[in-house]
């Protein structure tokens, strides 16, 4: 098992609206889009892209730009997109830039339902049903890939023995076994506890996704498992926790990984 | 055993408020410097060189258009090179109380993972810290927006329960005839008090943000602004939590009215007052101590509030301070719940100076409204 198990992808989303101001807002998004798609998991970005070549959108000059910018979604796209306000602004923007941390889900449903928000940010891709709400309303969602998330199954520093997974090994770990010699003879018979991220969030439908077939029912009634959306509680508990087992987003620390 | 619990809680966050931190720059100044001549002594053309080659264009466009780079002198273009080249950034850091007791093991640790750091004692709540916006370098972040959105609320909160509740008790227990309407307003009010606060915000996003747009977005005075036009504001923040501490001040107000003793409104019936008279000069005054009370514990649970306010539609971030009731906005329990919430030590650190902020506005709210009640009963005795 590599220490990547798969691709996430962190999408954010720009549509022109009809009203003026926030229109010409919109479009001066666009040119920092590409350039967190070249450092996803840095909070700053770093080098500047070119501009035109991969959005099909002109460079801004944010000291021209005038009007607000209104963003909500994901929360795993929040702390990128904080400092892609910040720096927006740093750059001379003078509007009002507000982000709500409030979930892909929810963030679509203000952008396509109730066309309030600019941007909306989300750690998947948009949903049909999404586009078509958002038809009804008059809006075409454009899609920018801000960011490529890696997912990574992390254990506590403590265990040696877990040096190679299968996928099939991880499918045991994360749903029936209770201890690792369940899953391997070969590993002591330590309890294995799981710390996961909750349901809502990208990374576990990914997961799910990749290692179970879609079907959430295995992981879903493992033993000893916490779900959390705090990535806080996650690794904490997996720094208390011999034998712990996680899988991340993209805002955890340099934890060992498979 | 209360008082325990809140003496832990209390150490907890001012260990985490103050403490040790290692700073380590971005790009070593070691580095930049040019042909030998250390970076402090280069000239301006050689630090603009530097700056150039370093940051982005947009920056520099937008530095150029502040103040253009042939006007600026040498001192200013090195505090740039120094702030946005060489940018100290920390890299860790350590509770007031590590910092007392375990110095050595936390020297001998920096010198083992970060050699060209340097140690140094910081407070994470200062004068900066309240004045700053937000921001995600945790050197640079303060809470002004929050700060000033949780007071603009408050004060909406305050403006809109007081005189309501105040009215809707001296309503209630003086003017309201005991029938089957009456007792059922006033069961109703009993159990209001109860109601968890997420079933206001949820109130208030079906009256205030989505019936009451018109007024919420401030598009009734004419003044239409894009990004409030959804009536995600202030006002409605303020109402929704307006409404939740009003079964609170309606009840407490209620108490003191009835623990005022009869013979004063008997004693202004018989000079021939009229009822008014003798509610607004004789029981009010009375029972103020009473309604303040109720009111100050009111409002420290609207000010610690963020269910409802996460409902109706805070912002998280916001670049530009709330202006006036119309504004979008973010609170300070919203902002210390998301530093909270972030792995990296340091914004543990800055939700605990949050938390500390918090804690000054609250005292000195209640302790302004102590003040006041003070005034009232010294002058009744």
């Amino acid at each position: 098992m590599r220490t990547k198990l798969g691709l996430l992808f962190v999408l954010a989303l720009l549509v022109l609206t009809g009203c003026g101001a926030p229109a010409a807002a919109t479009a001066t998004e666009s040119p920092s889009a590409p350039v967190v798609g070249a450092a996803p998991v840095a909070e700053t970005p770093t080098a500047e892209a070119p501009a035109t070549s991969e959005t099909g959108l002109p460079e801004v000059n944010p000291l021209d730009v005038t009007g607000d910018i209104i963003v909500a979604g994901s929360s795993t796209v929040y702390p990128l997109t904080e400092a892609m306000a910040e720096r927006f602004a740093d750059e001379g923007y003078s509007g009002n830039i507000t982000i709500d941390s409030i979930g892909s889900g929810a963030g679509f449903e203000r952008f396509c339902k109730t066309g309030e928000t600019d941007i909306s940010n989300a750690s998947r891709p948009i949903k049909d049903s999404e586009v078509e709400s958002c038809a009804a309303i008059g809006r075409t969602p454009i899609e920018f890939r801000v960011g490529t998330d890696a997912l990574a199954v992390v254990i506590n520093p403590a265990n040696d023995w877990a040096t190679s997974v299968t996928k099939e090994e991880l499918a045991a770990l994360f749903s029936t076994a209770s201890t690792w010699a369940d899953v391997n003879p070969a590993w002591p018979a330590e309890p294995i506890a799981r710390f996961i991220p909750g349901t809502d969030s990208g990374t576990f439908d990914y997961f799910v996704e990749e290692v179970f077939d879609k079907n959430q029912e295995p992981i879903l009634s493992a033993a000893n498992t916490q779900l959390s959306e705090d990535d806080n509680v996650l690794v904490q508990g997996l720094g208390l926790c011999l034998s712990a087992f996680h899988t991340g987003g993209h805002s955890g620390p340099d934890s060992p990984a498979l | 055993m209360g008082i325990l619990a809140l003496t832990a809680l209390l150490y907890n966050v001012v260990t985490e408020s103050f403490g040790l931190v290692a700073l380590e720059n971005e790009v070593n100044p070691a580095e930049l410097a040019m042909a030998g001549v250390p970076l402090e002594e280069l000239s301006k053309e050689q630090l603009q060189a530097i700056l150039e080659a370093n940051i982005s264009a947009g920056l520099l466009r937008r530095l150029e258009n502040d103040q253009p780079f042939v006007q600026r002198d040498r001192a200013n273009v090195y505090e740039l090179v120094l702030e946005r080249v060489v940018k100290p950034e920390i890299v860790a850091t350590w509770s007031l109380t590590d910092s007392l007791l375990r110095r050595a093991a936390i020297e001998q640790e920096m010198a083992d993972k970060y050699p060209t750091a340097i140690l140094q004692f910081r407070s994470w709540v200062h004068p900066d810290f309240v004045t700053n916006t937000q921001s995600s370098v945790p050197i640079q972040a303060g809470v002004r927006t929050a700060l000033l959105g949780s007071l603009w609320v408050i004060l909406i909160t305050i403006l809109f329960s007081f005189p309501v509740g105040v009215g809707a008790a001296i309503y209630l227990e003086e003017y309201a005839e005991d029938n089957f309407v009456n007792r059922i307003i006033q069961t109703n009010i009993n159990n209001l008090a109860g109601v968890p606060s997420i079933i206001y915000g949820m109130l208030g996003l079906a009256i205030f943000v989505r019936s009451m747009e018109a007024v919420t977005s401030g598009a009734f005075l004419g003044t239409v602004d894009p990004t409030t036009a959804n009536g995600r504001t202030i006002l409605s923040a303020g109402l929704t939590l307006g409404l939740l501490i009003l079964p609170l001040i309606i009840i407490n107000g209620q108490e003191a009215l009835r623990s005022v003793p009869s013979t004063l409104a008997q004693a202004g019936f018989g000079l021939g007052a009229t009822q008014w008279q003798v509610i607004w000069h004789h029981l009010l005054p009375s029972a103020m101590p009473g309604i303040l009370t109720g009111a100050i514990l009111a409002v420290s649970r609207a000010l610690g509030e963020t269910a409802p306010l996460v409902v109706i539609g805070a912002s998280t971030f916001i670049a530009v301070d709330p202006n006036g009731p119309f504004s979008k906005f973010t609170v300070l329990p919203i902002q210390i719940y998301q530093w909270t919430s972030r792995p990296q030590d340091e914004f543990r650190n800055l939700a605990a100076a949050a938390i500390l902020v918090l804690l000054v506005l609250l005292l000195t709210l209640n302790a302004s409204a102590v003040l006041l009640r003070n005034r009232f009963s010294v002058a009744r005795n």
